[in-house]
């Protein structure tokens, strides 16, 4: 094994062993006072929508680099991170409702930011159909894509206090006590290294592909 | 020539095109038109329109209408393999961009000198309580969808399913002036108006134009060059 | 065969997701209407909407849909990594 699988293989390990240690972690910190224990579900909820904006700038930053530069591993790394945005976002959108259900008595709210979630969601699952049933040369029209949908990043993040509405605010997360920030920041970190494994796997994928494309021409000619 | 001489030249060409033909002109309207049909039926109650719903009948229809004219645009285009022509030619790409957008935008607003004063006839919206400002909704939220559609749809003749994948990947991408223009209008149209909200929504939508055009600008060179 | 076999495995996995929605709502209090609670009954520490199964809920979709997405990459990359063997014996066979 070269030493980058090996490294992979460490991240996934290690990011699965802390996974499955969150439940003891988050058990530590106490009832929150008017949401009680539904209020759990944001230790998985924030660092997932977390993970999904970081993986939407790595795929705009990528984007940009691949359509003003043509770098191959730049388009490589847009698409791994572009799946981790929609695999990540749908986990964001389905622990949001969950939690919405209990402690605001409904499954969805078109509230700002929930919205501008959603928007991001379809921007980047555009991206990956785009690349899916694009045909040759469906790379350079994705990453315009990718690179539009990095734009709205900011404009999602500030939204929430442009328009306030249900959603908690942006200021909760600095303001959370000690016994809450641990298994937070805990949770967050195990995302960010399971993020970071799958991006590589997904990169190797990819590039793979390309070898494998290469290899086809080469037999072709 | 300058960039902006030559985006005219290339809308005058674009619009010289469409009025010998006026095929997007009619089968864009006539769609539109059946838009509305249908909306009557989901939203008038007994013989009048659910509130707050005109706004939203409006905008679709300008939506859909132009999802088609700017699909087929860009489809004629291919077809005659006069885009690559234009590439070729040693008009700068914005230019070329630009005038895209500028005969698409004529063609659009043109549409729309129908659309609206039907919606108003059809479904009872005050078109004419604040005429300047849902002029200014319509041109700038038009505008917003337009510059990123002219993009895509640029972009996408080269695809093989560039019909389906042209919604897909426009409407979340002009949401934001989408909204712009749809709030706006829901504030003209609503029983008490709330024309600070409206003008609100007007300098958002100055605001993401801004963005859009720039950003499309931007992307149009490399993504077109070959 | 082994991606369809796949696939059918994927839509299987992927209704039974949507079915923890409903299981989670099947509850006999709020079978047939979505309720708003009042400050009152938040107050009062009422359970009409178990907490235990939301959160449950919300931590087992995660798990399963990164299982899930996990194999799928492992698959892919497998699938791929045979491939790109196949072509290099074809490549080396040729004398290339």
């Amino acid at each position: 094994m070269k030493l980058g699988d090996r490294l992979i293989v460490v991240l996934l390990a290690v990011s699965g062993l802390m996974l499955t240690a969150s439940p003891y972690v988050i058990d530590t910190a106490p009832y929150e006072a008017t949401m009680g224990l539904v209020q759990r579900i944001f230790y998985y909820h924030f660092p997932m929508a977390m993970t999904m904006m970081l993986s939407a700038i790595v795929c705009g930053a990528a984007s940009a680099w691949f359509l003003f530069r043509r770098s191959e591993r730049a388009d490589h790394i847009a698409v791994a991170a572009a799946e981790m945005a929609v695999v990540f976002g749908v986990l964001t959108l389905i622990t949001g409702p969950l939690w919405a259900r209990k402690s605001w008595g409904v499954w969805w709210v078109w509230d700002a930011r929930i919205t501008s979630t959603f928007i991001m969601w379809l921007v980047f699952g555009s991206y990956l159909l785009l690349r899916r049933f694009g045909g040759a040369g469906s790379e350079v029209l994705a990453a315009a894509v990718g690179f539009f949908g990095m734009v709205l990043v900011p404009f999602i993040y500030y939204s929430v206090n442009l328009w306030k509405t249900l959603h908690p605010s942006n200021s909760v997360v600095p303001s959370l006590p000690t016994s809450m920030g641990i298994p937070l920041y805990y949770c967050w970190a195990a995302f960010t290294l399971l993020f970071v494994a799958l991006m590589s796997v997904r990169i190797r994928l990819e590039r793979s592909r390309g070898w494998l494309e290469r290899a086809y021409r080469a037999v072709e000619d | 020539m300058g960039v902006l001489k030559a985006a005219w030249w290339i809308a005058r060409k674009d619009l010289a095109v469409e009025i010998r033909s006026r095929e997007l002109i009619y089968t864009a309207m006539f769609f539109a038109v059946a838009c509305l049909l249908i909306f009557a039926f989901a939203f008038v109650e007994g013989r009048t329109t659910i509130r707050n719903a005109p706004a939203g009948i409006l905008w679709i229809t300008i939506v859909f209408s132009g999802t088609l004219a700017l699909g087929r645009t860009f489809e004629r285009e291919r077809q005659a393999e006069t885009l690559r022509a234009l590439l070729m030619t040693p008009v700068e790409r914005p230019a070329i961009y630009l005038g895209k957008l500028l005969s698409l935008l004529i063609l659009l607003g043109s549409i729309q000198v129908v659309v609206v004063p039907l919606v108003g006839l059809l479904f009872g919206a005050p078109i004419l309580r604040a005429p300047f400002m849902l002029m200014g909704l319509l041109a700038l939220g038009t505008t917003g969808f337009a510059t990123v559609g002219t993009l895509f749809a640029a972009m996408l003749t080269r695809t093989s399913s560039r019909d389906v994948l042209l919604p897909v990947v426009l409407y979340p991408m002009s949401l934001p002036a989408l909204v712009g223009g749809m709030q706006g209008t829901l504030w003209i149209f609503a029983a008490e108006p709330n024309y600070e909200l409206v003008q609100t929504w007007l300098a958002m939508l100055v605001f993401f134009d801004a963005v859009f055009l720039t950003l499309a600008l931007w992307t149009f060179a490399p993504v077109m060059g070959e | 065969m082994t991606r369809s076999w796949i696939r059918r495995w994927a839509t299987r996995a992927l209704l039974l997701l949507a079915l923890v929605p409903a299981v989670v709502q099947a509850q006999p209090a709020q079978v047939d209407e979505f309720r708003t609670l009042s400050p009152d009954e938040i107050a009062a520490g009422q359970e009409q909407i178990p907490a235990a199964r939301l959160v449950f809920a919300a931590y087992g979709i995660v798990w399963l849909t990164f299982a899930i997405y996990l194999f799928s990459l492992w698959r892919r990359v497998s699938q791929v990594e045979a491939e790109l063997r196949t072509v290099a014996t074809t490549l080396e066979k040729t004398g290339r």
